[in-house]
């Protein structure tokens, strides 16, 4: 099964750029990532620009509505994502709990939708 | 199994009986070999059905149990061959192909008993403990949705919905369908031991008047996991821990009207059969070397067994007890029971301490909190600010017994 892992966390929580912690969390990140490889259940995986990079597009009666920001103002934003493909649940949950942010922020599973045909 | 024809004619006399006794054994096997939660129940629910309309008509089969699991299992393929599209369809069936046909085994072969896994996945951390709660009462100690319903105070059609909803997160989520191995087993053992506690002591029911006691449930729950998953220290401890508190169950209803309380139970009344059962799963416990919140407060009620009258209580042993405690479940309640405790100990000024060292904001809500104020406060002679306390905890009980022995209180002050 797919498992989309979800990283958020608030911006101004964790290690900042330009600190040494934040050397360490890229360190620590691409670890995750070779260890994911490694046992073969990578699919996917980056991280994200900050949310103050963000667009949001709607379309409504037929015109493009562009606002700037996130779709939703949350203290927790989206930072990154894992596409993995694991055994079951409880698998993905054992590397969402190992993703560094997890540490700090919340790292949301979602299975990928199965469609038919 | 040698079931002579007498047998099998009186099986349709207490056929109810006979389901409930097996049903779940039934339903965590068929869930192992179609791996769908829903449609598993609803299976084994029409193959129950169709065998008593039958065996009425044509009497009970050689092996009505492997009637049963068979007819469930045919019921379950004819469902996935029409409702799975061609891709999956084509691996599903395989898979159904390659394994042994349910209920064909020969009739001397047990059918095995994967409660465990059925138990483990309704107390998955994934799903809401409220929703463990409910699925477990339903589906592992088969009560109606109804009666789940009932003992949540809310209507069927909510909980038909929260059930329906919890099924489908299994399935899709991709929750398995296993006993956890190694280092999860602990955590996740906790998980299925405070769905158990929950069950047995109406914790998950903010209306403690709702009629509708689990104590067979949680028993029979508590049992279960000790059989099939023995030497447990902490199940052990619950066990211990449910039966101390069932020794008492007959002085708890000395009054129809108020809460009779360990202070005022007529110890006469206790069970020492079930004392005694209780020290014996406890010291098993305690054999085991690995120490636990549930081995801890079962210590606590077994101190309160030793004490011929409420005086006689070893408290500065309870208070030892409930420090220990919170090392291994840091909680509001256990520092008010401990404040209570220190207060028994003649160390009101320490309770008051402790007591007061609990963030309020979060227990302004919390009965207990206010009780055991009170109970302090009193101690320490300030009558008035026990009295308010009492009123706060009035105006959030929602039991007539529990406000009765409130009243109780606010009058002798």
């Amino acid at each position: 099964m797919q498992y989309l892992l979800m990283i958020y966390n608030a911006e101004d929580a964790g290690p900042q750029p330009g600190t040494p912690e934040f050397m360490e969390l890229i360190q620590d990140y691409q670890d995750f990532t070779q260890e994911v490889q490694d046992a073969g259940v990578y699919l996917g995986g980056e991280p994200l620009e900050s949310v103050e990079t963000a667009s949001t597009v709607r379309v409504r009666d037929g015109h493009s509505q562009i606002t700037d920001g996130p779709f939703a103002e949350t203290k927790e934003a989206l930072g990154g994502y894992y596409l993995l493909d694991c055994v079951d649940l409880d698998q993905a949950l054992s590397y969402a709990a190992k993703i560094p942010t997890a540490k700090y922020g919340s790292i949301e599973v979602r299975p990928i939708m199965n469609l038919p045909g | 199994v040698n079931t002579s024809f007498n047998q099998l004619d009186s099986l349709l006399t207490h056929f109810d009986q006979w389901v409930s006794n097996d049903r779940a054994k039934w339903l965590a096997l068929l869930i192992q070999r179609i791996n769908d939660f829903e449609l598993a129940e609803d299976c084994l629910q029409e193959a129950v059905i169709k065998a008593f309309e039958l065996w009425k008509r044509q009497g009970v089969p050689a092996n009505p149990e492997n009637w049963i699991l068979r007819t469930a299992y045919n019921k379950a393929i004819d469902q996935i061959r029409r409702h799975t599209t061609f891709q999956n369809k084509k691996q599903t069936l395989i898979e159904l192909s390659q394994q042994q046909s349910l209920g064909d085994q020969k009739e001397d072969n047990e059918i095995p008993d994967e409660r465990l896994k059925l138990i483990f996945t309704c107390c998955h951390p994934a799903l809401e403990q409220q929703t463990q709660i409910a699925l477990t009462l339903n589906s592992v100690c088969g009560l109606s949705v109804e009666d789940v319903a009932q003992s949540f105070i809310v209507t069927k059609t909510t909980m038909a919905q929260r059930l329906v909803r919890a099924k489908r997160k299994i399935k899709i989520a991709g929750i398995p369908y296993q006993v956890p191995q190694g280092q999860e087993l602990k955590s996740r053992l906790n998980s299925v031991l405070s769905v158990i506690y929950l069950i047995f002591n109406q914790g998950y029911s903010s209306q403690k008047d709702s009629c509708s006691e689990h104590t067979e449930e949680s028993w029979y729950l508590i049992q279960t996991l000790n059989d099939l998953i023995p030497n447990q220290a902490e199940v052990l401890g619950l066990m211990a821990l449910m039966l101390f508190h069932n020794s008492r169950s007959k002085s708890r209803q000395q009054s129809s009207e108020t809460l009779v309380t360990l202070e005022t139970q007529d110890r006469s009344l206790w069970d020492q059969n079930l004392i005694s059962k209780a020290n014996d799963c406890f010291r098993q416990a305690m054999s085991l070397n690995d120490i636990g919140a549930y081995q801890i407060q079962a210590a606590i009620s077994g101190v309160h067994s030793l004490a011929q009258s409420f005086e006689d209580t070893d408290w500065e042993q309870i208070c030892t007890l409930y420090s220990k405690l919170y090392l291994y479940w840091p909680s509001d309640t256990v520092l008010i029971n401990h404040a209570v405790a220190l207060n028994y100990n003649n160390q009101s000024d320490q309770a008051l301490k402790l007591i007061q060292s609990i963030d309020i904001k979060k227990l302004n809500n919390y009965l207990p909190y206010h009780l055991a104020k009170a109970h302090i406060l009193k101690s320490l002679n300030q009558n008035q600010e026990a009295i308010n306390n009492l009123s706060l905890a009035m105006a959030l009980s929602q039991c007539q017994k529990e406000k009765k022995h409130i009243q109780d209180q606010i009058n002798l002050l």
